[in-house]
């Protein structure tokens, strides 16, 4: 089954549009969606989670649609990071828990005081006197002490410094071990994704570029370098974007199949991937 | 649904500790008003609860949990029920208490005198039929907005009210002094109607409001 399937999904803005998405997270997977800012990543956590209405396409989270009477149901079994941790400001972790304990029909009172624990969050401090990497981590023990079964991340490792992110990334990858759990992280921080994701999905612009798994993804291209006549002898559609390099020499992502055997070519990154590909959709 | 009443309640707990001491102290000078203060009041207790939630953001994230619109609504107007109902409770213990002490009454000390009992009671539709106008505003605008917006509608209601009891007054309409001094059968029951009527029209506009807010 899947944990979420979009499928021709549509939302038009008065200045955006999230065009014809469609993407799937098999269950026990994680997929990292990655965009730049106001690529409509935000916007199509908002439509799956049931925040808004599409206009169109179709959308199922853990088999039900956000439009039906019962996804309630289906939000039991959902654990929701956002990129702030949205409690009100005069509350306490504690109190937070208990209001999760009458929000949630299988809160685990002892999971939520654990994780409080392992993150040396202080129950009874005010929520408005939390550092951002304490609210944060307050926003996923939140989320993994009602026993879901699905988590949707969106920019929840965004202004973080990189030892709670790191350990943020842990808690994730610990939840993703168990069966049947499934992870949608939304980041522009592509490195958080590279260590977590099975695979990655890109949207620009309001577009679904590529979903693919990251593995696949990261073997079927290679990174070029060399000088800028070398360059320009690859094949056309073998060059998904380049750039100019130091010394006057040429950076480009490549398809393997697109080019020869011969050709040395050096492992990119994700974040290599996404640059180029909107470097080459840009034309630049 | 608790669990947002809850969330309300914690969010509002100094304010209403204050206020609680307020009425208190305020009922030692100004005997037989703090009632129908406190239960205005109450009706503001649900502004100051979007003020925080409109702070916080919180409404991006109720969105996300599972909750209903119905439950978001309701929890909201209970908040404000229970706040009234408190205070009214608290007001009037307070006042009862002053009363005894400063010996305000000639005869033995009651709960309620007549008269009191009566304002009570007309006081308790006032402020449910303000909080039910109030509500669909709260949920349509952000807290700034809302508060201009409530205040606007509140002197339109205020000039039409108004103009109305001038108009009753010219035509030598007795409505007013039966409203607070007849027999409960003869005049209070169309306020509980008109109360009742508003808030049961309030809260599926509230409902619509806050889906339309959000969409």
């Amino acid at each position: 089954m899947d944990a979420i399937a979009l499928n021709g999904v549509t939302k038009a803005f008065r200045d955006f549009t999230l065009d014809n998405v469609t993407l799937t997270v098999p269950e026990g997977t994680v997929c990292g969606l990655v965009g730049e800012n106001g690529a409509g990543k935000t916007t199509a956590i908002r439509l799956l989670m049931g925040a808004i209405g599409a206009d169109g396409g179709e959308i199922s989270v853990l088999g039900r649609s956000p439009a039906s009477r019962d996804f309630r149901e289906a939000k039991q079994e959902i654990g929701i990071v956002l990129d702030e941790a949205y409690f009100p400001e005069v509350m306490t972790a504690a109190q937070v828990g208990g209001v999760m304990r009458g929000t949630y029909r299988r809160w685990d009172t002892a999971r939520y005081t654990e994780y409080l624990r392992r993150f040396e969050l202080p129950d009874k401090k005010p929520f408005k006197e939390y550092s951002r990497g304490m609210r944060m981590k307050l926003a996923i023990s939140v989320a993994l002490s009602h026993e879901a079964k699905l988590l949707v991340l969106d920019e929840a490792t965004a202004g973080l410094d990189p030892i709670v992110r790191d350990e943020i990334i842990e808690t994730f990858r610990e939840f993703a071990l168990e069966e049947g759990h499934s992870i949608l992280i939304s980041s522009h921080i592509v490195s958080d994704l590279e260590k977590l994701c099975d695979s990655i999905a890109f949207l620009h612009r309001g577009k679904l570029l590529f979903h693919e798994e990251k593995d696949a993804l990261l073997d079927r291209h290679g990174i070029f370098k060399g000088t800028a006549e070398q360059a320009d002898s690859l094949l056309p559609e073998a060059v998904v974007g380049r750039e100019a390099s130091a010394y006057g020499g040429v950076r480009a992502l490549v398809r393997r199949d697109a080019v020869p055997d011969t050709l040395i070519l050096e492992r990119p990154t994700v974040e290599d991937v996404i640059l180029f590909t909107v470097r080459g959709a840009k034309g630049i | 649904m608790k669990a947002l009443m809850l969330k309300d309640f914690y969010v509002l707990k100094k304010q209403i500790w204050l206020f609680a001491l307020v009425i208190v102290i305020f009922q030692v000078f100004n005997n037989g008003t703090a009632t129908l203060i406190s239960i205005l009041y109450a009706v503001l207790l649900p502004a100051s609860a979007f003020a925080y939630d409109d702070r916080s953001h919180w409404d991006e994230m109720e969105l996300m949990l599972p909750y209903s619109t119905h439950q978001i609504v309701l929890s909201r107007y209970c908040v404000g029920w229970i706040s009234m109902l408190g205070f009214l409770l608290l007001g009037s213990l307070a006042q009862s208490a002053v009363a005894f002490l400063f010996q305000y009454f000639d005869a033995p000390v009651t709960f309620f005198r007549g008269n009191s009992l009566r304002a009570l009671l007309a006081e308790i539709p006032v402020a449910a039929g303000l909080l039910s106008f109030s509500m669909p505003v709260y949920f349509r605008f952000d807290a700034e907005k809302s508060r201009a917006v409530r205040t606007l509608l509140l002197l339109v209601l205020c000039a039409l009210m108004g103009g109305g009891v001038a108009l009753m007054t010219i035509r030598n309409i007795a409505f007013i002094d039966q409203l607070f001094t007849g027999g409960f059968e003869q005049s209070l029951w169309p306020e509980y109607l008109a109360a009742a009527l508003l808030t049961a029209v309030s809260i599926p506009l509230s409902a619509w409001a806050w889906k339309r807010r959000h969409r």
